[in-house]
């Protein structure tokens, strides 16, 4: 970014003006005063039973770039509205009823969607392809995960890589959900690369992997793949670390599950996560250009906040 | 021996194998796409053996009818020997005591060494020990190379009839004569096999057969067991509790009169030109007496060999050998052969150019036409194809002139096999190939056929990253070909192989990198590939990629330059180097070089995908947003279906399979 005055960077942008014609609910949307170095922060904040607090203001917000204390001009909360990429793993490993569930749980998250969000599907293996554009038709995700083919390698460090740097209105909230095996085969994107693309972009990552829990087998099923799943379960994955830390920089999330998961559920409490989640705004002084590091505080006790660790600029 | 369909002509038939591995063998000329049927022959005249006859001194007729001598050879054929000792129920002396073993050891020993003493450097020799187990003490083995004699099992329980079909069943190796010397009591207690099986198995055998029977053992057995019951009351062995049942093949009275088994045998024994040696006067055959005398009959024996005109292929043949203008010779040669009667499948019909093959029929009818993209796509989703390969190995070859045909097919039929996710199928499909590489290796000398039989069977297994199931194969290879740089660098890429962590393929940092003492292994095969012009610039580009996994960037551009300063005919090298770069690039902090390296990847394959992630990330991270985006918008919307040689990166030499399977088949024309 060469000048300042128009520095979204990698967070949440500004909206001034909204285009005319939209529709009644969109007129609704809240709005920020223009500011010269706007950034917007999503942060979520939590009591100790995981349950979403409201009803904060501006004052009850501190927020920190790169240690200097800086003015919250606005807070929105659950308002903006919300563009949702699932990017699925169809590759060898991802088949038959597992296929079948992730279908299930893409179109219970779709019906989750509010009026004003949309989604955007995304199935990769060593390719990664947009398989449908940002709709709110339901009957169109489904039909492109029925079709679904699974097979090949997996390129999903490529494949994260993409869906954050694809272009995404500015005046929508931006979620990636990543549904994963965890493996990557075929990627030509590092995972340092592909976190500080994911410091240039704007985009929470939420990952759904496979469990380190306790194992559950449902229904009938051989000695040969209880030990398999076990194997799975017990032995770390390689990326593990890495998963964490790339939905902690960019204020996601990392959601395991096992065989006996429902990821209906698991899809809907990501999306709740997410929409549960307060805007801030604010102008940004005092800090240079580079790497901002983010540091954000609720004046009250027993809660827990979570926010995108920084952003470049 | 795999199962050769037609050609299961036991014998002397020159088998498919023969013609699979000899298409221009030195010695020998083997007819390609009949049977050929060798016959050896030794005429003597009196005691002497009469040599420089030629094919127009015999007259050799088939189930009587005459057939036109193609060829005569004489001396130049390589033996094998198989010594059968009887080493049953202390065959030193009488079964009543145990047998001394280190002195048995050491008479089998003496023998061992006499045998060997007369043969030739090109002859061989195997040993093969018979009591209650047949043991093969050693296999064919040169007589410069024989280990000592040491570790029989001996006093058990005789399984005699068990252990000369065995040993006459064996297959012999194309271009070789098996000649069988048997040494026995004559004693059998344990056998599966029944006399006249013995005879007829003998009759059909591949082997001239010689038995010699060791009466002196047998009477002195027979004395102590009668001096034993009559003397002492005791009618056992005295450290036995039981006397076994026997069968006989001489009878243990005092002129060891042959049984009616031992007529069984005996037919058996002179229909493969062999003899039955029995005392006659005072004239006590030896193991080594009758080797020396059979073994100067072969020396100078003529091979005969013939196509039969005139006679139906299956069944018996008798088959008689006479030399007309000199009546007073003795003309010694095998009686006849046994070809199995095969009845021709019905064909098969002919399944459209694009239709799902199922049944092994239309595989075969498939794959002779040459659609072997066809065949191999049906192969793929094939639900059995384990099943389709034991087909095909119970049902022979197809091609029974064409054995290069079907060494090509087995390659095919074998690939979704060794690429199958079940166990069961990759352990099929790795034991067929185990028993069915030795058919394609030549009988002398390693030709150009095997190589790329070779070549093409490691490219395949190579693809599925299983290092260690590949390893063996490419030192059997090596050791064949050991001047053929193609399989250095296999070798090479198979040991890289080895440095991903188990059979998850992890790229970067901590899980991918080699480890140290892998690393050191590869770099230094990689360099001793590099000098070899042919390989040098996939080698390279190859080291440096390993280069870069172990965090060496600056060596890993080295090596990437040096593989680029000469132009690359191979378009995927080409763009493995430059996208190797772009990433090198980006890793000495170059971004500008890094930029343009995957710019020139991507021109090399437009659309490929690798080198547009790796420029959209390069250029969001230098700024350059909106040409990112417009990347990222390219590279999930495009259709384009074409496979980024990145992706099979550590799949190594199996990019060359199909080439290799071509190539194949062309020479298999």
């Amino acid at each position: 970014m060469k000048a300042r005055t128009v520095a979204l960077v990698c967070v949440a942008a500004v909206v001034t003006t909204l285009p005319a014609g939209r529709s009644r609910a969109q007129e609704q949307l809240p709005t920020f005063r223009s500011m010269a170095n706007a950034v917007a922060v999503d942060v979520s904040v939590r009591d100790n039973k995981r349950k979403s607090v409201t009803g904060l203001r501006a004052g009850d917000f501190e927020i920190y770039d790169n240690g200097v204390k800086q003015d919250v001009a606005e807070v929105s909360y659950g308002r903006l509205p919300i563009d949702v990429t699932v990017a699925l793993d169809i590759s060898f490993s991802v088949t038959g009823i597992l296929l079948e569930r992730l279908r299930s749980g893409v179109v219970t998250l779709m019906r989750d969607l509010g009026r004003e969000d949309r989604l955007r599907l995304m199935l990769f293996n060593s390719r990664v392809a947009r398989v449908v554009d940002f709709t709110t038709d339901e009957k169109k995700v489904e039909a492109a995960i029925k079709g679904a083919i699974a097979g090949g390698g997996t390129g999903l460090f490529d494949s994260i890589s993409v869906a954050l740097v694809s272009t995404a209105p500015r005046d929508r909230r931006q979620l990636v959900v990543v549904f994963t095996d965890g493996n990557d085969s075929t990627s030509t994107t590092q995972p340092a690369t592909l976190t500080n693309v994911a410091l240039r972009t704007r985009a929470a990552v939420a990952m759904v992997l496979p469990g380190n829990g306790p194992i559950v087998v449902t229904g009938s099923t051989s000695a040969q793949q209880v030990f398999t799943s076990l194997k799975m379960s017990l032995t770390p994955q390689p990326y593990d670390g890495f998963f964490q830390s790339l939905a902690s920089a960019t204020g996601g999330s990392v959601v395991r599950t096992n065989a006996s998961s429902d990821l209906n559920a698991v899809f809907k409490q990501i999306l709740e996560e997410f929409r549960s989640a307060y805007v801030l705004l604010y102008d940004v002084k005092g800090v240079e250009r580079g790497y901002h590091e983010l540091e954000v505080k609720v004046k009250r006790d027993g809660v827990n906040v979570t926010a995108r660790r920084g952003y470049w600029n | 021996m795999i199962a050769r369909g037609p050609l299961l002509a036991g014998l002397t038939i020159a088998s498919a194998v023969a013609v699979l591995a000899g298409q221009e063998p030195p010695q020998q000329t083997f007819r390609a796409g009949t049977d050929v049927v060798m016959v050896d022959v030794s005429v003597r005249d009196g005691r002497q053996i009469v040599t420089g006859l030629t094919a127009a001194d015999f007259v050799l007729t088939d189930n009587g009818v005459r057939q036109q001598i193609e060829n005569v050879e004489a001396t130049s054929v390589p033996i094998d020997v198989t010594l059968v000792v009887d080493v049953s129920g202390n065959p030193g002396m009488a079964w009543r005591t145990r047998a001394n073993a280190s002195a048995i050891e050491a008479s089998v020993q003496r023998e061992v060494s006499q045998v060997a003493a007369i043969l030739r450097p090109v002859d061989r020799l195997r040993l093969v020990t018979i009591d209650r187990y047949i043991r093969q003490v050693w296999p064919f083995l040169p007589v410069n190379a024989l280990p000592p004699v040491r570790g029989l099992e001996m006093d058990g329980l005789a399984a005699t009839y068990d252990a000369l079909a065995a040993v006459l069943l064996h297959p012999v190796a194309p271009a070789r004569r098996h000649v069988v010397i048997a040494r026995t009591k004559g004693v059998d207690t344990i056998s599966a096999v029944r006399s006249g099986a013995l005879g007829a198995i003998a009759q059909r055998s591949d082997a001239r057969f010689h038995l010699v029977l060791m009466e002196e053992a047998l009477t002195t057995d027979e004395e102590a067991r009668r001096w034993q019951c009559v003397q002492l009351g005791q009618c056992w062995p005295t450290v036995r509790s039981w006397i076994p049942h026997k069968t006989l093949m001489i009878d243990s009275g005092e002129f060891h009169k042959i049984t009616t088994d031992g007529f069984l045998i005996k037919a058996g024994v002179e229909a493969t030109g062999g003899a039955w040696h029995q005392a006659a006067g005072l004239s006590v055959p030896s193991l080594t007496g009758t080797f020396k005398a059979t073994f100067d009959d072969f020396r100078s024996s003529y091979m005969l060999r013939y196509t039969p005109q005139g006679v139906a292929r299956g069944g018996w043949h008798t088959i008689k050998v006479t030399v007309p203008e000199r009546r007073s010779l003795e003309v010694n040669a095998r009686r006849g052969y046994g070809v199995e009667e095969v009845i021709p499948p019905a064909p098969a019909p002919v399944p459209a150019p694009n239709a799902r093959l199922r049944a092994l029929p239309e595989f075969i009818a498939a794959f002779e036409r040459g659609a072997l993209g066809q065949v191999q796509d049906s192969l793929r989703r094939h639900a059995a194809p384990l099943l389709l390969l034991k087909d095909f190995e119970e049902e022979g070859n197809p091609w029974p002139g064409s054995p290069r045909l079907e060494a090509a097919f087995v390659l095919a039929l074998c690939e979704p096999l060794v690429y199958s996710t079940r166990s069961a199928d990759r352990d099929g499909a790795l034991a067929f190939l185990n028993r069915y590489w030795p058919l394609v290796r030549h009988p002398l000398d390693p030709d150009d056929f095997e190589a790329e039989w070779a070549y093409a069977a490691l490219t395949m297994l190579q693809g599925v990253i299983r290092p260690a199931m590949t390893e063996p194969f490419i030192e059997r290879v090596r050791e064949r070909f050991p001047n053929d740089p193609r399989f250095l660098l296999l070798r090479a890429i198979n040991s890289e192989q080895r440095s991903l962590p188990g059979t998850r393929l992890t790229i970067y940092e901590a899980p991918g990198a080699p480890r140290p003492e892998i690393a050191e292994v590869v770099r230094q095969q990689y360099l001793e590939a590099i000098q070899f012009p042919a390989i040098a610039a996939e080698a390279r580009i190859r080291l440096s990629w390993m280069l870069y996994r172990a965090g060496h960037p600056e060596e890993a551009r080295s090596q990437l330059m040096q593989a680029g300063a000469s132009p690359l005919p191979d378009v995927e090298l080409r763009y493995l180097q430059q996208l190797f770069l772009g990433h090198v690039m980006a890793a000495t902090g170059d971004q500008d070089q890094s930029i343009a390296a995957y710019r020139a990847a991507a021109a090399i394959l437009p659309a490929a995908q690798s080198p547009r992630v790796g420029l959209m990330n390069a250029l969001l991270l230098r700024g350059e947003r909106a040409e990112a985006e417009s990347l990222a918008e390219f590279i999930q919307t495009t259709r384009a279906q074409s496979q980024d040689p990145w992706w099979t990166y550590w799949q190594g030499q199996y990019r060359m399979h199909p080439q290799a399977m071509q190539r194949l088949l062309e020479m298999a024309k």
